[in-house]
């Protein structure tokens, strides 16, 4: 219990932040931003929208996951506004990362923090 | 950890002949392709909830998707020598079938295709009857595991490391299937088909059918099995047969296994072609775009090791010595040696390496460490095969779909005084 109240305190402390960071519609998990209808639809009727929120690309890798789905996948085509829109969302909320060859330790494994007075 | 049923039961009893238009009005907009929705069948918009899934019968997994389900193993609960159950990683493809109410030994598995002499539909008792029973500790692994450290991001679910285990499994040597049902001389390919069906609801299309060439098919580690660690498959898992052939991309292993079809060319089922279980021929840059005929479809995997124990992130006291252990596998070949680091690289240290339990399982490996003075370390283990292949410390060749990261593990450890 002694070692595990530092990391409640820290996961509780965390908590408010993440979701003040980004409006996250909880059921989803999806960024609430303009154009997330369109993907809570199309994309979350087949699969988890955990498969989009855990990807990361640009509007052409985007557009070809789309395109290969409607290909094999039996995914429906979409008028030309709403792909748009669903571009657009995917493009600006689910951009890739800064580039890298490998990250460091994800902050999840890292031994906790004892002082923060640096 | 409970178990979720409750609530999708819940929903699902709401549903439960709802029309195709409530359902439209309820998910706000038409679904174009609800003529090949299942009945009982709930769109995820609606199906989801807050809290996290987690799947019964399993153990401290972390889920990463729920349609289809797949869910990876925390490495530090990968200790155990033979992986139980509940914590082998879950990968499906496709909707796995319901098989609760089924009698396994009436399972009926068919052998047939060009090259099969003399096609055959047996049962599991049959099966079971005619041919000698084997139990082999066998390692398997997605061919994606580790796939959430390329950049450019790859596409697919975004694996960290847990998409592996060894349990045992018992079944049936695969060759003595495939020697009484004839195999031509022409035969190239031993292929699946199973139970499972399309995320789509299309029953015309399969999620998934690979298979192996007839060589590594007619290997004595290649299996059918109906047990894992002496117990039935699980539902997730398979149940109530599957195929087992390890130290390649677990896809070729097909769950629910219906039907086994000897090729006379290289199988061309679903995810055989296209980018699927595929890597570039030749090496490309990262971020490349490679055309299909460029890709190549993956055979053995690579050499790989974890650390088990200690979990990262732990603190460690400077004047006591530290026991770091961990499995080593290298798809078709053995491990031979596993080094250990403790200062990024530098300098490496030889681990204790067992001999594997049998061809493909994994090795066990441990190591007791000394720390020179306080401060942040990490350990970073490296396995070697008798090919003399290592793993990279940095990220291997990038490729479009992100398989086969075997770059190096590393936990973190600090050390006070």
């Amino acid at each position: 219990m002694k070692r595990a109240l530092p990391l409640i305190i820290t996961m509780l402390s965390l908590m408010p932040m993440a979701t003040l960071a980004d409006d996250i519609d909880s059921p989803t998990g999806l960024k609430v931003a303009p154009g997330w209808l369109h993907v809570r639809t199309h994309c979350g009727t087949c699969h988890s929208h955990a498969l989009v929120t855990s990807q990361r690309a640009d509007r052409q890798t985007w557009l070809d996951m789309i395109r290969w789905m409607q290909a094999t996948q039996n995914l429906w085509q979409f008028t030309p506004e709403v792909e748009t829109e669903i571009l657009d969302y995917l493009e600006v909320n689910y951009a890739p990362q800064p580039n890298r060859r490998r990250a460091p330790i994800p902050p999840s494994l890292m031994p906790k923090r004892v002082n923060s007075t640096m | 950890m409970s178990d979720r049923p409750e609530k999708p039961v819940s929903r699902r009893k709401f549903l439960r002949g709802a029309g195709v238009a409530a359902m439209s009005a309820a998910v706000g907009a038409s679904i174009p392709f609800a003529r090949y929705m299942p009945a009982g069948f709930i769109p995820v918009v609606l199906a989801q909830s807050a809290e996290p899934p987690s799947i019964p019968g399993k153990y401290g997994l972390k889920v990463l998707n729920d349609r289809p389900i797949n869910a990876e193993t925390p490495a530090h609960l990968l200790d155990d020598p033979v992986t139980p159950a509940n914590r082998l990683f879950v990968r499906n493809n496709g909707v796995p079938p319901y098989t609760d109410d089924l009698d396994p030994l009436d399972w009926t598995l068919e052998i047939e295709g060009e090259s099969c002499l003399r096609p055959i539909k047996m049962t599991l008792a049959e099966i079971q009857q005619q041919f000698k029973h084997y139990t082999l500790q066998l390692q398997i692994e997605c061919g994606g595991n580790g796939r959430s450290e390329f950049y450019p991001a790859a596409k697919g679910n975004q694996w960290t490391r847990g998409a592996v285990g060894c349990p045992e499994w018992t079944g049936v040597r695969m060759r003595d299937v495939l020697d009484f049902c004839g195999v031509a001389d022409d035969a190239v390919y031993v292929a699946y088909e199973a139970d499972d069906t399309h995320l789509s609801g299309d029953l015309s299309k399969q999620p998934i059918s690979r298979g192996v060439p007839v060589a590594k098919a007619m290997e004595k580690e290649s299996m059918i099995v109906w047990a894992m660690n002496g117990e039935p498959l699980l539902p997730l898992h398979g149940y109530p047969l599957r195929m087992l052939c390890a130290g390649w991309p677990a896809s070729v292993s097909g769950k629910w296994l219906r039907r086994l079809l000897i090729r006379d060319r290289v199988h061309d089922g679903a995810k055989m072609t296209g980018q699927s279980y595929r890597v570039p021929c030749k090496p490309v840059e990262p971020g490349a775009i490679v055309a299909d005929e460029d890709m190549c479809i993956i055979e053995s995997m690579p050499v790989k090791s974890l650390i088990t124990f200690p979990k990262s992130g732990i603190d460690h006291a400077l004047d006591k010595q530290l026991q770091v252990r961990g499995h080593a596998w290298a798809g078709d070949q053995q491990v031979s040696r596993l080094l250990t680091s403790i200062d990024f690289g530098a300098t490496w240290q030889k681990a204790k390496l067992r001999k594997p339990a049998n061809r493909l399982a994994w090795q066990h490996w441990s190591a007791n460490v000394r720390f020179p003075e306080d401060g942040y370390y990490e350990i970073w283990a490296r396995a070697e095969d008798d090919n003399g292949a290592t793993q990279p410390v940095v990220l291997p060749g990038w490729n479009p779909r992100g398989y086969l990261n075997n770059a190096c593990h590393r936990i973190a450890v600090r050390v006070t005084a």
